[in-house]
């Protein structure tokens, strides 16, 4: 089957090239990192996000030098995965974790054959590294602005095995009252990751994303609803389920990437509900409070097989014969 | 002679059981965590491997075509269970950090495929040589994948640490998937030597 037919010019020009592309995502970003540093502290998170950017780009060079790939290190996608990754370590990380979180994730790309051909979201497969390899620098969490060591609400509500108990040692946790516990999850003001807190500035990004139709709303929307479905099922908070740990984050920036995630709408429907259903389980039952990175990556490893179903090409117009 | 030779390097280079075979992968994959480990692991499967494939040649003759897997299963597990009582013996923790993995020789794929494939057909000597060349192939990788792993890991070699306090190590690579990372690696580079040799013996 020809897979892509070429016509002879003259050729539509689109705007939409890679470089557009990775640089709208970075500036979806941006409102997360800021408001990761304005809470986190300037210096400390800037030198983080510098760190995972630079390096980055830098190993992406290298290593398409090594490899043989052509160069492609400044078209913003290396760029783009360091700064998710910094986004989605704890703030206290020390400054090597992006070193090599970075350097890892850009790996990971590159052994496959670059941008593209990796079958996993590079960034994630950084967090991933750092979590199993670090395990106790990855997961120290503070509260924004006072810098007081805290337990995530996910940690807290899991250790009281998710019952009225661990609700109530959230509340305590985030304010006292239930409604000053929803502002604080709403707002961030609860121990996170750097870029995963803060839901409005998210939701700007995403909504830039979305009217500049660089993302679609299925995969985002399917995993969502899941999340929401089965919290209800297994008789969870909805907002602490949402609004604490990555999901938003995830659902947001990660598992809408293009290359690991599904073509066809039918199967992003279906993609954003297997990570939901997968976040689900491993958070409810699982020995980690959290599982949206592993959640992602797992069903990347799906990706190829969801778009084993397209059967013509994708664009293709049946040439009508003239008689 | 030279035949001799091609037979002894085949096991370590071009039908390296690990890594081009990629037969047997359970066992370097779960035991390759200390490079003593992977020792211990290579010294029993080579004592299997070596005594399994000399007895079959010399019995080849006179087994019977339909009967040969039993007779191929009970030589090996009779190898497998004295190296099993020699290690419980003379050195129960090694026996106790190997656990499973002694007494699964018997079921290791490359074992029952030299076996089958080589020795079954070939002389004493040959065999000799053939299970030689595939112990120091199977213990050449499992012996460098827990050297690095040790080393990444747990920051050691051989049970002794090696870097100042403030370098962390990975603990990725004592976890499984470090074990298929530094598989994937030596895959790659013992095919980049392989394709070399084919290159030069083309010219």
């Amino acid at each position: 089957m020809n897979l892509l037919s070429i016509s002879s010019s003259p050729h539509i020009r689109s705007g939409i090239t890679t470089r557009n592309i990775m640089l709208s995502v970075c500036a979806a970003l941006l409102p997360s990192a800021v408001i990761g540093m304005a809470y986190y502290g300037w210096w400390q998170i800037g030198l983080l996000l510098v760190i995972g950017v630079l390096t980055a780009v830098l190993s992406e060079a290298i290593l398409q030098k090594i490899l043989h790939i052509p160069f492609s290190y400044l078209d913003g996608s290396a760029a783009l995965t360091g700064l998710l990754l910094v986004l989605t370590i704890s703030p206290m990380s020390p400054w090597w974790m992006p070193l090599i979180g970075s350097f890892v994730a850009i790996l990971s790309k590159q052994v496959f054959g670059g941008m593209g051909q990796n079958p996993f979201n590079p960034a994630l497969i950084g967090r991933a590294t750092l979590l199993l390899s670090f395990p106790i620098e990855s997961t120290q969490w503070i509260m924004p602005y006072s810098h007081v060591t805290t337990a995530t609400p996910l940690n807290l509500y899991k250790m009281a095995n998710f019952g009225s108990e661990g609700l109530n040692q959230v509340v305590a946790s985030l304010g006292g009252t239930l409604q000053l516990a929803y502002r604080s999850l709403l707002l961030g003001l609860r121990g996170g990751s750097i870029g995963e807190i803060c839901f409005p500035a998210m939701l700007i990004g995403f909504l830039f994303l979305l009217f500049t139709k660089v993302v679609s709303w299925r995969i985002t929307c399917s995993y969502l609803v899941t999340v929401i479905v089965l919290s209800l099922l297994f008789k969870l908070d909805v907002v602490v389920m949402l609004l604490s740990g990555g999901i938003v984050f995830g659902a947001f920036f990660m598992a809408t990437d293009y290359v690991t995630s599904p073509l066809l709408p039918k199967n992003q429907l279906i993609f954003g509900f297997g990570v939901g259903f997968i976040n689900m389980i491993i958070r409810r039952f699982s020995g980690m409070p959290e599982g949206t990175t592993f959640a992602i990556l797992i069903m990347n490893i799906i990706t190829p097989l969801l778009d084993q179903s397209i059967k013509k090409p994708v664009g293709f117009v049946q040439e009508v014969k003239k008689l | 002679m030279t035949n001799l030779k091609q037979v002894f390097l085949r096991g370590v280079l071009q039908d390296n059981p690990v890594l081009i075979l990629m037969i047997g992968l359970c066992s370097v994959l779960a035991v390759s965590v200390t490079t003593v480990n992977a020792i211990g692991m290579t010294i029993a499967y080579s004592f299997v491997l070596i005594g399994s494939e000399l007895t079959i040649s010399a019995i080849r003759n006179v087994i019977p075509k339909t009967l040969r897997i039993p007779i191929f299963i009970i030589v090996i597990g009779s190898f497998t269970t004295i190296i099993q009582l020699l290690v419980k013996a003379y050195s129960p923790s090694l026996d106790k950090s190997l656990g499973i993995f002694i007494p699964l020789i018997v079921v290791n794929c490359i074992i029952i495929g030299r076996v089958e494939a080589f020795s079954s057909k070939n002389t004493m000597l040959a065999s000799l040589i053939d299970s030689l060349g595939m112990s120091v192939g199977y213990g050449m990788v499992i012996v460098s994948i827990a050297f690095i792993r040790e080393l990444l890991g747990s920051g050691t070699v051989f049970g002794f640490p090696i870097f100042p306090s403030f370098i962390k190590p990975m603990l990725i690579f004592v976890l499984p998937p470090g074990a298929f990372f530094i598989i994937g690696i030596e895959i790659a580079i013992i095919n980049a030597i392989n394709k070399r040799l084919a290159k030069n013996k083309g010219k």
